[in-house]
């Protein structure tokens, strides 16, 4: 009878262990893709968020004219209001030479974090009339 | 009823050491998510079409901005040399930036549909750059494709003159239009009239008043300058 009963105690033990190992799988499984799919929603608002935002300055004319002024404080001005107070930025801007980007600023804002998800969005000018060479920012935003 | 109670502490550590387990996993996954950069790169095709049409239409408003401050300062050019050079600087940056994104991208125009028209030195003064370019980009999702009719004008005219005593009230329109979808833009210009600064009254609508002592006609000689760096001018008698 007691050698019954262990032998039943060792079933419950190896049922439990590998109903835990099976449970414990799909709860993991079913939590990171969720927490996946919870950080590319994040990542498609941070990108709308900055397509958003580089448009209405693009088309007010107020990012060409800071750009080729070369007037940062302004720019980060521009954007700070342009976006939410919980979400933060960092830009560089390139000129168009010889068929290359060539850095002429950044990083401008806040320091980007060395972790979690960090959205980049670019947008390219055309040229102004006192300078007609292209000219490229790059919004990096994060939460 | 031993039994039953060993039974029950059983399940209790059963569901304890889940919910331990659980919570260490949540907690390592969001640790390792968490420790590292993951920079994503914005690809939306539709925001890039529309900023690419945005600035190629932008490009020609500034060919037409030096093309017309070339003429009027009397210098001997080849438009369609001028035009050339900036559509095709402009596309090959195009291509740098996009295709190294992985897009596929073809800005193309026709050069004999270029065309620069001025009209000057009358109460309208009016500058034209006509361009038809054919924007095309694709992903592998997405292929968008459109030939933009990327037309300027810049057109500045007297609009009304008068003359009561001494002050003479001058109003002056100046415009942008650009022919890709006939929006009448507004370039908030700096507008003289007979070297007196205008004020802008909205619309595209400037006014000054002058005042004239002295008889005989009077010439209303208006300029304009615009951000994107035309210059033009209208030219009046009353």
């Amino acid at each position: 009878m007691p050698l019954l009963k262990r032998k039943k105690a060792q079933y419950y033990t190896v049922d439990f262990i590998v109903a835990s190992i099976i449970i414990l799988g799909v709860l993991s499984l079913v939590y990171s893709q969720y927490y996946i799919s919870y950080e590319q929603d994040r990542a498609v608002y941070l990108s709308n968020l900055g397509n958003r935002c580089l448009s209405v300055l693009a088309e007010s004319g107020k990012l060409s004219e800071t750009v080729y002024d070369e007037d940062w404080e302004t720019l980060s001005q521009l954007i700070d209001l342009a976006l939410p107070p919980n979400v933060y930025f960092s830009f560089y801007v390139y000129r168009w030479e010889n068929g290359n980007w060539v850095k002429i600023v950044g990083p401008i804002g806040e320091d980007i974090p060395n972790s979690g998800t960090i959205v980049k969005t670019t947008y390219v000018l055309s040229g102004n009339y006192t300078d007609p060479s292209p000219r490229k920012i790059e919004l990096y935003l994060w939460e | 009823m031993f039994a039953g109670v060993r039974k029950a502490q059983f399940y209790t550590m059963a569901v304890a050491v889940i919910a331990i387990a659980l919570i260490t996993t949540s907690i390592i996954i969001v640790g390792i998510r968490n420790s590292m950069q993951n920079v994503e790169i914005s690809e939306d095709i539709y925001f890039v079409f529309d900023s690419i049409k945005r600035e190629t239409l932008e490009r020609v408003e500034l060919i037409l901005a030096n093309l017309t401050q070339m003429d009027k300062n009397g210098a001997i050019f080849d438009y369609l040399e001028i035009s050339r050079y900036y559509l095709d600087v402009w596309i090959s940056c195009l291509k740098g930036e996009y295709e190294s994104r992985g897009f596929k991208i073809n800005v193309d125009y026709d050069i004999s549909q270029i065309s620069y028209v001025k009209d000057w030195n009358k109460s309208t003064s009016v500058s034209t750059l006509k361009a038809i370019i054919s924007i095309q980009i694709e992903n592998e999702d997405v292929k968008i494709e459109q030939n933009v009719n990327a037309t300027h004008v810049f057109k500045l005219y007297i609009n009304r003159v008068n003359q009561v005593g001494s002050t003479i009230f001058v109003e002056v329109n100046f415009t942008k239009i650009i022919g890709n979808s006939n929006e009448i833009g507004i370039d908030y210009a700096t507008v003289h009239i007979n070297g007196t600064l205008a004020n802008y009254v909205g619309g595209g609508v400037y006014r000054a008043e002058l005042v004239f002592i002295g008889s005989g006609a009077v010439t209303i000689y208006v300029t304009a300058t615009s951000p994107s760096g035309v210059f033009v001018e209208a030219l009046k008698t009353i």
